[in-house]
């Protein structure tokens, strides 16, 4: 005997019109997708794009197919609006290489040294990592930076990211070994400048 | 090529770095600001549920219109002319005869 989805029973209780039900889905899923967001988007962005993602859930919550978890299908969501930030702000930013920040150099640095790998994993959320993450990440297309993070830094399969990008799987393939080697192309060139 | 191992290190380091997110310390009104929001989308999101069905209901209309006026059609083409009962050969010479 399957037990029922506890989630089932509330989303149908806000499709029935009763939108305050819809916070104890929120409250049970927030720290989830502000995991997801933070990881991707400006920290000043953060909870913008994570109120954005639970308003797309909620308006397209009458197409939540019940045979996945809710999770899962929030997730998505989530994904496919950082995606969206980004390609929104691609047109809109200009941004600074961070080539000649004392900082990085720092670090790129310790990355070089050989014997420093316990030094520079010490701090792995220092700030100077961060930027120099961040610069790397938007040297790609919004695309191609969503592959990378999905495939190479969280290590989900082909076809969970295809899923995000409502792509096929040979083009999520494609894309996602041609946005790897572009963005170690640019470490590449990061570490030459450094030498 | 072979891949260089300090770039192989430093895409080890971002990927740690990716992961390890930034705490994000929520805004107590952030909540307040989400429900607020969703309350004033219900009437967006009836109307937009009415437009979905008006469009359904106007696509089933045109396609069911455009098939009834194809079989109409098709039906005409094919029954033209059997209800005739005097051979077209013979009218004609029904016609020239009464031209004598």
């Amino acid at each position: 005997m399957t037990v029922p989805d506890p989630d089932h029973k509330i989303i149908n209780s806000v499709l029935n019109g009763n939108i305050d039900d819809f916070i104890v889905l929120v409250n049970k899923y927030r720290a989830r997708v502000f995991l997801l967001t933070a990881k991707r988007i400006p920290v000043n962005d953060v909870e913008d794009v994570a109120q954005e993602a639970f308003i797309r859930a909620f308006k397209s919550l009458d197409t939540f197919s019940r045979q996945k978890p809710f999770e899962n299908w929030l997730s998505i969501i989530t994904l496919r609006t950082c995606c969206d930030y980004w390609r929104k702000n691609a047109r809109l930013k200009e941004f600074t290489a961070p080539a000649d920040d004392s900082g990085h150099l720092k670090w790129l640095e310790l990355v070089a040294c050989r014997t420093a790998s316990d030094e520079y994993r010490k701090n792995i959320r220092n700030e100077d990592v961060r930027e120099l993450l961040n610069w790397t990440l938007k040297k790609l297309q919004p695309d191609d930076r969503s592959l990378v993070e999905m495939i190479y830094f969280e290590g989900h399969s082909l076809k969970e990211a295809a899923e995000v990008l409502d792509w096929g799987i040979s083009k999520t393939k494609v894309r996602a070994m041609r946005a790897r080697s572009k963005m170690r192309r640019l470490l590449d060139k990061l570490l030459e400048a450094q030498s | 090529m072979k891949r260089s191992r300090k770039t192989e290190r430093l895409e080890s380091v971002l990927r740690d770095n990716f992961n390890a997110a930034p705490e994000i310390t929520v805004s107590p009104n952030w909540q307040q600001g989400l429900l607020e929001r969703l309350h004033q989308l219900k009437p967006f999101q009836i109307q937009a549920k009415f437009e979905r069905t008006v469009w359904r209901f106007s696509w089933i209309s045109f396609t069911v219109s455009a098939t009834a006026a194809v079989i109409l059609a098709l039906y005409i083409y094919t029954q033209a002319g059997n209800n005739a009962d005097v051979d077209p050969d013979g009218n004609i010479y029904t016609s020239l005869a009464m031209l004598d």
